[in-house]
């Protein structure tokens, strides 16, 4: 790998990290919810500070390049990240609808209380 | 009959112009009905001044909090329907597309205990509806029917009717699990698996008086490719799931 670019996905990977901490620090985000970012970070720094260590595990598995082997496991893990976060979603779209539909009834209930 | 508590289940969103016109309809039909009949109008969190008109009206009602789209509301009903102990829940457009005096003709087959559920139908022959939507929503229909009859074995010619009665076990179902958006092709699909027995009657219906269909041209080839897809997941369902 080229020194520059080393340079450049260590700052990167530098940035990325302190910004997943500094949002738990604070307080904008947990650790269970910022885990797999956190993780994410902290492979991306070994990758730019140790190159040769991703080149051998490139290699490993057939892949010419250390860029061809973040890219495929960036995209991966992306991937995996989308489709979580709308698993998430769909779990708190559900829970509104029935807390709505809940406290719609019950606010019908509380009505005819009241004119009763 | 009249020991059999049965719910009008009706939906509106932005339907001030004309729901009072539709329970006026369903008031007289109440008042000479051998049923013990009640209505409850869902007010899905309507932007125009459908809950004023509701209160002014004294029209019994539930207002969502916020639009939950035309399955939430329903099922919505369904779940007053439970908690109020009613017999059988019947789905009612609230844009004056249902004829009330087709009611019996869904009811009935429940209260002899026939169906566990009726599909009011324009496309039956013992149907007297004018009414039978466009050539291109039949040819929808035609094809997600023929795509329920291709997975289940069961007819049911229309699938997107949303003039429908259910008895107590539909209701439970229902309040469990009703699909969001689109909800009636899909809806049959678990009925089918749950081996609930759905009668098809023919019912009158009519060309909606007010607002407008919540299916339109452009998002009509989104409905479709969502529904088809919808059922053939759906028909994946395990059947031990339910029992």
């Amino acid at each position: 790998m080229p020194f520059q670019l080393q340079i450049l996905a260590v700052l990167l990977a530098l940035i990325f990290f302190m910004f997943t901490i500094h949002l738990i620090h604070k307080g904008r985000a947990e650790v269970r919810q910022m885990n797999k970012w956190l993780f994410l970070g902290i492979m991306m720094l070994v990758g730019a500070l140790f190159p040769s260590l991703g080149s051998k595990i490139a290699r490993f598995f057939g892949i010419t390049t250390l860029t061809s082997l973040a890219l495929f496991v960036l995209t991966g893990f992306l991937l995996f990240f989308s489709l979580s976060t709308q698993i998430s979603l769909i779990k708190k779209e559900k829970q509104l609808k029935t807390l709505t539909q809940e406290l719609s009834l019950l606010k019908k209930k509380m009505n005819e209380i009241d004119e009763d | 009959m009249k020991n059999k508590k049965i719910l009008l289940i009706i939906p509106a969103y932005n339907e001030a112009a004309g729901i009072v016109d539709v329970i006026q309809k369903v008031e007289a039909y109440r008042q000479n009905c051998p049923y013990q009949l009640d209505y409850l109008v869902v007010n899905d969190g309507s932007t125009d001044n459908e809950e004023e008109v509701l209160v002014k009206n004294k029209i019994n009602h539930v207002e969502l909090v916020c639009n939950l789209g035309i399955g939430g509301a329903v099922q919505t009903g369904y779940k007053y329907a439970l908690k109020e102990d009613y017999d059988i829940a019947v789905q009612f457009d609230g844009d004056g597309q249902h004829d009330i005096d087709s009611l019996p003709k869904l009811v009935d087959p429940i209260l002899a205990n026939q169906a566990d559920f009726t599909v009011g139908s324009r496309f039956v022959d013992d149907s007297d509806s004018e009414f039978k939507s466009s050539g291109a929503r039949q040819m929808g229909i035609k094809i997600l029917s023929s795509l329920i009859r291709l997975l289940t074995r069961v007819n049911i010619k229309d699938v997107t009717s949303g003039y429908r009665a259910g008895n107590r076990k539909i209701i439970q179902q229902f309040v469990e699990r009703y699909p969001s958006q689109y909800p009636e092709p899909e809806s049959y699909m678990y009925l089918i698996a749950n081996r609930l027995r759905i009668k098809e009657v023919g019912v009158k219906m009519f060309e909606r008086e007010n607002g407008k269909s919540s299916i339109n041209f452009i998002n009509s080839f989104s409905y479709m490719v969502n529904v088809s897809l919808s059922i053939l997941i759906a028909s994946l369902i395990n059947r031990k799931e339910f029992e």
